[in-house]
C-alpha cells in the first residue's frame, strides 16, 4: 500500500495514493476535468492539452494528466484562467472540425461534443476554410475520417501499448496531421478494434455497423465472449432484435475492456440469415416443420423406443463445449439419469480432456494460474508458439508482462521469429526463442527436465524425489534431444536454470501439447517440468492449459466427458462410457443406435468417410445445432439451438473463472435455447416412462435453479483447491509415479519436397461459427494454405496462385491457393482449420490410449503447383 | 340594494334577452360564416401544422442525412428511420427507410425543430380522410412528393456539405469497401 496524500481540489479535500494523477484525482472527488489524450490504460501523452488546471504555486497551468499529486497540493479546475484557456484549446480543436454529428455514428456518445457543450466560446473567430482530407480507406472494416481526429493519439498508444501490434502511425503535422498505417497502405493489423473504442472522437468508427445505429437506441446487455476460452466480458448492443455492435467496458472483466477481432467483429453470426429456425422432423425422405412440442414427442418416443429395443447403452450423446455449463449439466444428466447411458462426451475431448487428466493426475486441480499470475511471474514458459491467435487476451497479458513487466519469455514451439514475421507474433516478443522441429514438444520438455533435474536450484522437493527424476532421465540422452529437436544441450541448460530459478514461473501450453500426439503423456511431462523447477504449488506459480472453445473448462467440470462426474468426481471403470471416438466406432459396428450431437460436428474432427458411415448406421440421429451442417444433412430430427446472445447461464473461461452469460436478445426464429430443449426433454422422457408427476410440470425451471441445483450437487471443494492439498497431491503424485521417459529414436529427416502440415487456429476465426460472420470473412474469407515464402520462392508458386497437396504422394489432392506468411518455419504448411473438410482426410488420425483424444492435426505432405495465379 | 337588482335581472330574463339579441343580430346581418368547405378553403395562416414532409435542395436530391434525432424527437414515437450508407456515395449517410405514421402524428412539429439539415417541414396539408388506414403511413417517397407540392422554392446544399458530396462523387465504387451483415 502506498502513501495517501491529501490535497485540495476546488476546495474539495481528497485523499489518494502516492503517485496518483491529478485527472485520476479529480475522478475520484467527483470533479471532471474535460480531456482527450488520457485514458486509464495508456501512459500519459499530454498532446491535446484540454485538461490544464490551476495548481497553487505553480507558474503556469499544468496538465492533469501528467501531474502526480503532491502533499497539500491547491487545485482549482474552474477558475476563469482555466476556462479561457480551454475555451481556447476547443476553439482550435473546432476550428477544423467538421459539422458532421448528425452523420457521425460517435453523435450521441462523443467526447468532443460532450466537452465542447460545457466548455466552448460558442462562437469562433475562425473565418478559414476547414481543412479536408483526401478519403483514404482503411481496409474493410474500420472507417476512417481524419476530418473528425482531434489528433490525441490515443489509437496509435493502445495499438502499441497495449496490443502491440504497431500498426497505426502518426503522419504529417500541425494542421495536416493524420493517423494511418505506415505509408497510407491498407491497414494490416489485429483488427482487435480497439482503436475505434478508443478514439474519444467518431474519426475511427466500425464499417461493419456503420450507420446501422444511433448510439440512443442500443440495447445493451453485458455478456461473455463464445468464441474461445479466454472468457471475455462484451458488451451485445442492439437495436431492437438485431445486435449491430459490440463493445467492452474499460476495465470490466477478465479481459479488462480488451477484444480481440473475433469478439469485436464476430456477432455477425447471431442474426445469420441461414440460422437454423425451426424443428424439423425428417420422415421418410420428407424434411417436415414440426411445433416444438411434436418434435419433442417425436425425440422423446424415439429414444424410449431405443432404450426399450436395445437398452439404455445403445444411446450416446455429444455436447459441443460453446454451451453454458447449465446445458451440458442437464445434457449429462439426461443421459446419465433419465436415459440411463454412460455414452457421453463434449468437444473437450478433441484435447482440453488430456490437460484436465493431466493436471488433476499431478496437482487435484486445474485451477492453478490466473491472469494476474501471468502479470506477476518473472519467466513465462510458453509452449504456445500460435498464442496471439488461439487466445489473443491471454496473448496481450503476456506480452503487458514482457514489456510492461519486463518478465523473461522462454518460447517454445515450430514457428519461426524475425523481424519481418508480425509483430505480435509471439516468438518475436519472446526474450529466448526455442524454435524446435515440428513435433517435438515432447522431447523439448525432456530436454528442459533433464536441466532442471539436474540444476543445482533449491526447491522444496524432497532429495528421493529428485533422484527419482534424475535416475529417470539418466538414459535420455542431450544428443538423442538434439537430434530430434534442433536444440542444443546448452540451450536448455540454460533455459532449464533460468525457469527453476524463478520467483514466480507460469507454464502455460497450448494446442500444440494438448490437440497434438503423445498429448496426454506430454502433460504429464510438463506438470513434472514444474514440479521438478518448484514452479508448482505455491501461490503464482503453475501452469495454465489454453483453451480453444470457450467452455471446454466448463464441459469437463459438469460431466461432459464419460470420465467424470460433474465437478470433476472420476466415474468407476467398469462404468466408463464411450467416448467421441468410440462412440463413432460403435455406430459403425452397430452397437450404438441413437446419437444425440448437440452443436457438435465430429466430421470436422475425424475421418469423414467413417463418420458418414456411422451416422448413416443409426436408427436415430439427433442433430441440435445453430447451422446446418454434414450432421443436418443426415440427421432424422433436427432442433434448431439459440446461440450464446439468447441465452442466460455460466461460462467458465480458462483460468476456471465461473463467468455469466445474460440474454441480449429473444431466440432468432423459432430457436429455442440449449437447456430449454434439454429440460423439455427431460419432461417428455419421464412423462413417457409413465411418472404422471412429470407431465403436469409443464413450466420449464428457470436457468437460476438449474445453477443452484448445479452449486449444491458439485463437492464443497469446488470450485478451489486449497494450497495444502495441492501440495499433498503433488508430493503423492512425485512419491508413487512411475516415471519413465524415452527419446524417440531417430529424428525425422528432411526430405526434399515434403512439407509439414498443420492444422491450425487464424486470428480471425474460431471454430465453425465465426465463419458465419460477415466481419470476420472480409478479412480470412476462403480456405488457404500458409506457406514460408523462401518454400515458395524455391517452387516457383506466387501468392494467390493454387497449389495441390497430396498425402504420401499417391490418392486424390487438395487444391487450394497459397498466402505467404514468414511465422512459419521453413518446411511447414499451415492451414486454417475453420474452412473445407477437405484437407483433413490428407492427415493421419491416431488416438490417446489413454484419454481418447483424436490427434489428427499434423501431417506431411508433397505439394505441386497447379495453375497460373489468379489476379 | 344588489340583490334588488338581481332579482329584478332574474325576472326578467335579461340574460336570455341579451343572448337572443346576439342571436338576432347574427341571424340579421348580411355577412355569411359558414364556409362552403371543400368548394371554398380557408386561408391557413403561416405556421400552421399540418402533415410533416420531407424537403429537397435546388438539385433534386434529398435533404434528409438519416440521422433518426426526428425519431428521437418525436413524443408519440410515430417517426422510424433505417438509415445506411449510400451505395453510390460513399460515406454518405441517408434514410434508407423513413416512415412517418400520421395516424399517431399530434402534429407537434417538435420534428420539425429537431432535424438539423432542416428537411422536415410542417406543410399546410390536412385532407387525409381516408378508408384506408394504411393510407396514412407515408413512406419518404410519399413525403417527399407532398413537399415537392408545398415547398415549390428550394434551399441551396451548403458549401462544405456540397464540396463533400463532389468530392465522393467523383471517386468510383470499386474503391469503396462495403461489409454488411447477411453478405456472407
Ligand atoms: S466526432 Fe463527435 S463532434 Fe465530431 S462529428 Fe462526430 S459526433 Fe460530432
Ligand atoms: S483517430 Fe481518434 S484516437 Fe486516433 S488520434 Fe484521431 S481522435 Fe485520437
Ligand atoms: S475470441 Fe477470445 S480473446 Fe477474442 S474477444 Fe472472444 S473471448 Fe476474448
Ligand atoms: S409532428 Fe410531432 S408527433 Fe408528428 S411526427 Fe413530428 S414529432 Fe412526431
Ligand atoms: S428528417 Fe432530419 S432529423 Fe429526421 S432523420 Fe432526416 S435529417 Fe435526421
Ligand atoms: S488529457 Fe491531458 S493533455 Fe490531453
Amino acid at each position: 500500500m502506498n502513501k495517501m496524500i491529501k490535497l485540495k481540489i476546488n476546495d474539495l479535500e481528497v485523499e489518494v495514493e502516492d503517485g496518483t494523477l491529478l485527472i485520476e484525482a479529480a475522478k475520484k472527488a467527483g470533479v471532471e476535468i474535460p480531456h482527450f489524450c488520457y485514458h486509464p490504460k495508456l501512459k500519459p501523452d499530454a498532446n491535446c492539452r484540454m485538461c490544464i488546471v490551476e495548481i497553487e504555486k505553480a507558474r503556469k497551468l499544468q496538465t492533469s494528466c501528467s501531474t502526480p499529486v503532491t502533499e497539500g497540493m491547491v487545485v482549482k479546475t474552474n477558475s476563469p484562467e482555466v476556462k479561457e484557456a480551454q475555451f481556447g484549446v476547443m476553439e482550435f480543436l473546432l476550428g477544423n472540425h467538421p459539422l458532421d454529428c448528425p452523420e457521425c455514428d460517435q453523435g450521441g456518445e462523443c467526447q468532443l461534443q460532450d466537452f465542447a457543450h460545457e466548455n466552448s466560446p460558442m462562437t469562433s473567430r475562425f473565418v478559414e476554410e476547414k481543412r479536408v482530407f483526401e478519403k483514404e480507406y482503411f481496409g474493410p472494416l474500420i472507417e476512417k475520417e481524419m476530418n473528425r481526429c482531434v489528433s490525441c493519439l490515443r489509437c496509435v498508444r493502445y495499438c502499441d501499448e497495449v496490443v502491440g501490434s504497431n500498426a497505426l502511425g502518426s503522419m504529417q503535422r500541425g494542421n495536416m496531421h493524420e493517423i494511418g498505417a505506415f505509408a497510407h497502405q491498407e491497414l494490416e493489423c489485429e483488427y482487435c478494434g480497439g482503436c475505434i473504442q478508443i478514439c474519444p472522437v467518431g474519426a475511427l468508427t466500425s464499417r461493419l455497423s456503420m450507420y446501422d445505429y444511433r448510439t440512443w437506441q442500443l440495447k445493451k446487455t453485458e455478456t461473455i465472449c463464445n468464441y474461445c476460452g479466454d472468457g471475455c466480458l462484451l458488451t451485445l448492443e442492439g437495436v431492437k432484435d438485431d445486435i449491430t455492435r459490440v463493445s467492452s467496458e474499460m476495465g470490466a472483466g477478465r479481459n479488462g475492456g480488451d477484444l480481440c477481432a473475433r469478439g469485436f467483429f464476430g456477432y455477425g453470426m447471431i442474426n445469420h440469415a441461414e440460422r437454423l429456425s425451426r424443428p424439423t422432423v425428417r420422415t421418410k425422405g420428407r424434411d417436415l416443420q414440426v411445433t416444438w412440442d411434436w418434435a419433442a414427442d417425436k425425440t422423446a418416443s424415439g429414444l424410449n423406443e431405443i432404450k426399450a429395443k436395445y437398452g439404455p447403452q445403445a444411446i450416446g450423446g455429444v455436447i459441443s463445449a460453446h454451451c453454458t455449463n447449465e446445458e451440458i449439466y442437464l445434457f449429462q444428466k439426461l443421459m446419465r439419469q433419465t436415459i440411463g447411458t454412460s455414452h457421453i462426451d463434449s468437444s473437450a475431448r478433441l484435447g482440453h480432456i488430456n490437460a484436465v487428466s493431466g493436471l488433476v493426475k499431478a496437482f487435484g486441480t486445474t485451477r492453478m494460474v490466473r491472469y494476474e499470475d501471468i502479470l506477476q511471474a518473472d519467466v513465462l514458459l510458453v509452449f504456445a508458439g500460435e498464442l496471439t491467435e488461439s487466445n489473443p487476451i491471454t496473448a496481450i497479458k503476456v506480452k503487458e508482462a514482457v514489456r510492461q513487466n519486463k518478465a523473461k519469455l522462454i518460447a517454445v514451439d515450430s514457428y519461426s521469429a524475425g523481424r519481418e514475421t508480425y509483430i505480435s507474433h509471439l516468438p518475436n516478443l519472446a526474450t529466448h526463442h526455442l524454435e524446435i522441429r515440428p513435433g517435438t514438444e515432447g522431447t523439448a520438455i525432456l530436454g528442459l527436465l533433464k536441466a532442471v533435474a539436474e540444476g543445482s536450484h533449491q526447491t522444496s522437493l524432497s532429495q528421493t524425489a529428485r533422484d527419482k527424476f534424475k535416475e529417470s532421465l539418466s538414459s535420455v540422452s542431450y544428443d538423442n534431444i538434439e537430434a530430434v529437436t534442433g536444440i542444443s544441450e546448452k540451450t536448455f541448460r540454460e533455459m532449464g536454470t533460468l525457469y527453476a530459478g524463478a520467483q514466480r514461473g507460469v507454464l502455460i501450453f497450448g494446442r500444440a501439447i494438448t490437440r497434438c500426439e503423445e498429448g496426454y503423456q506430454n502433460v504429464l511431462k510438463l506438470a513434472d517440468l514444474a514440479i521438478a523447477a518448484g514452479q508448482a504449488g505455491q501461490p503464482g506459480k503453475g501452469l495454465l492449459s489454453l483453451t480453444k472453445e470457450n467452455n471446454e473448462y466448463g464441459a469437463v467440470e459438469m460431466g461432459g466427458a464419460s470420465e467424470y462426474l460433474p465437478g470433476l468426481q472420476p466415474v468407476g471403470a467398469e462404468q466408463k462410457g464411450h467416448t467421441l471416438v468410440e462412440m463413432i466406432d460403435a455406430a459403425a459396428r452397430g452397437e450404438i443406435k441413437a446419437l444425440y450431437l448437440v452443436g457438435e460436428n465430429p466430421f470436422r474432427s475425424l475421418p469423414q468417410k467413417k463418420v458418414e458411415e456411422a451416422l448413416s448406421n443409426l436408427e436415430l440421429l439427433i442433430c441440435q445445432d445453430l447451422f446446418p451442417s454434414e450432421v443436418s444433412a443426415l440427421a432424422h430430427i433436427i432442433l434448431p439451438a439459440a446461440s450464446y446472445a439468447e441465452k442466460s447461464g455460466h461460462f467458465t473461461n480458462l483460468e476456471g473463472e465461473v463467468q455469466k452469460v445474460r440474454k441480449a436478445i429473444e431466440p432468432v426464429g423459432n430457436s429455442k435455447p440449449d437447456w430449454e430443449i434439454f429440460s423439455l426433454l427431460e419432461r417428455k422422457l419421464e412423462a413417457e416412462l409413465g411418472d404422471p408427476s412429470q407431465s403436469q410440470k409443464l413450466e420449464a425451471p428457470s436457468v437460476d435453479v438449474v445453477w443452484r441445483e448445479i452449486v449444491t450437487t458439485l463437492p464443497a471443494a469446488w470450485p478451489n483447491l486449497s494450497e495444502e492439498k495441492i501440495v499433498a497431491k503433488m508430493t503423492a503424485y512425485i512419491e508413487n509415479g512411475l516415471r519413465s521417459y524415452v527419446v524417440p529414436e531417430r529424428a525425422r529427416e528432411k526430405e526434399e519436397g515434403v512439407f509439414d502440415l498443420s492444422m491450425s487456429q487464424v486470428l480471425f476465426h474460431a471454430g465453425r461459427m465465426s465463419t458465419y460472420a460477415p466481419g470476420l470473412t472480409t478479412l480470412l474469407e476462403k480456405a488457404v494454405v500458409l506457406i514460408h515464402p523462401d518454400d515458395a520462392e524455391d517452387l516457383e508458386i506466387q501468392e494467390g496462385e493454387e497449389i495441390e497437396l497430396k498425402a504420401g504422394g499417391n490418392g486424390s489432392g487438395v487444391t487450394v491457393p497459397v498466402k505467404f506468411s514468414k511465422k512459419l518455419s521453413v518446411g511447414s504448411l499451415l492451414f486454417p482449420e475453420h474452412f473445407g473438410l477437405e484437407m483433413q482426410a490428407l492427415l493421419p488420425l491416431t488416438v490417446d490410449p489413454i484419454t481418447g483424444v483424436p490427434y489428427g492435426d499434423r501431417g506431411r505432405v508433397t505439394l505441386a503447383k497447379v495453375s497460373a495465379p489468379v489476379s | 340594494m344588489k340583490n334588488g337588482m338581481n332579482l329584478i335581472k332574474t325576472v326578467f330574463f335579461s340574460e336570455i334577452l341579451k343572448g337572443l339579441y346576439l342571436t338576432f343580430k347574427h341571424l340579421l346581418a348580411q355577412r355569411v360564416i359558414t364556409e362552403q368547405y371543400p368548394r371554398e378553403k380557408r386561408v391557413l395562416p403561416d405556421g400552421y401544422r399540418g402533415v410533416i414532409v420531407h424537403l429537397r435542395y435546388d438539385d433534386n436530391t434529398e435533404k434528409c442525412v438519416g440521422c433518426a434525432l426526428c425519431e428521437a424527437a418525436c413524443p408519440s414515437h410515430c417517426i422510424t428511420v433505417e438509415s445506411a450508407e449510400r451505395e453510390d456515395i460513399p460515406q454518405k449517410r441517408y434514410a434508407k427507410r423513413y416512415i412517418l405514421d400520421v395516424t399517431k402524428c399530434v402534429f407537434c412539429g417538435f420534428c420539425v425543430q429537431a432535424c438539423p439539415v432542416d428537411a422536415l417541414a410542417s406543410s399546410k396539408e390536412y385532407e387525409m380522410a381516408t378508408t384506408d388506414k394504411r393510407d396514412l403511413i407515408m413512406d419518404k417517397e410519399a413525403m417527399l412528393k407532398l413537399g415537392d407540392q408545398y415547398f415549390p422554392v428550394r434551399a441551396k446544399r451548403p458549401k462544405h456539405s456540397q464540396d463533400r458530396y463532389d468530392f465522393f462523387k467523383t471517386m468510383k465504387q470499386t474503391e469503396f469497401p462495403t461489409v454488411k451483415k447477411g453478405a456472407a
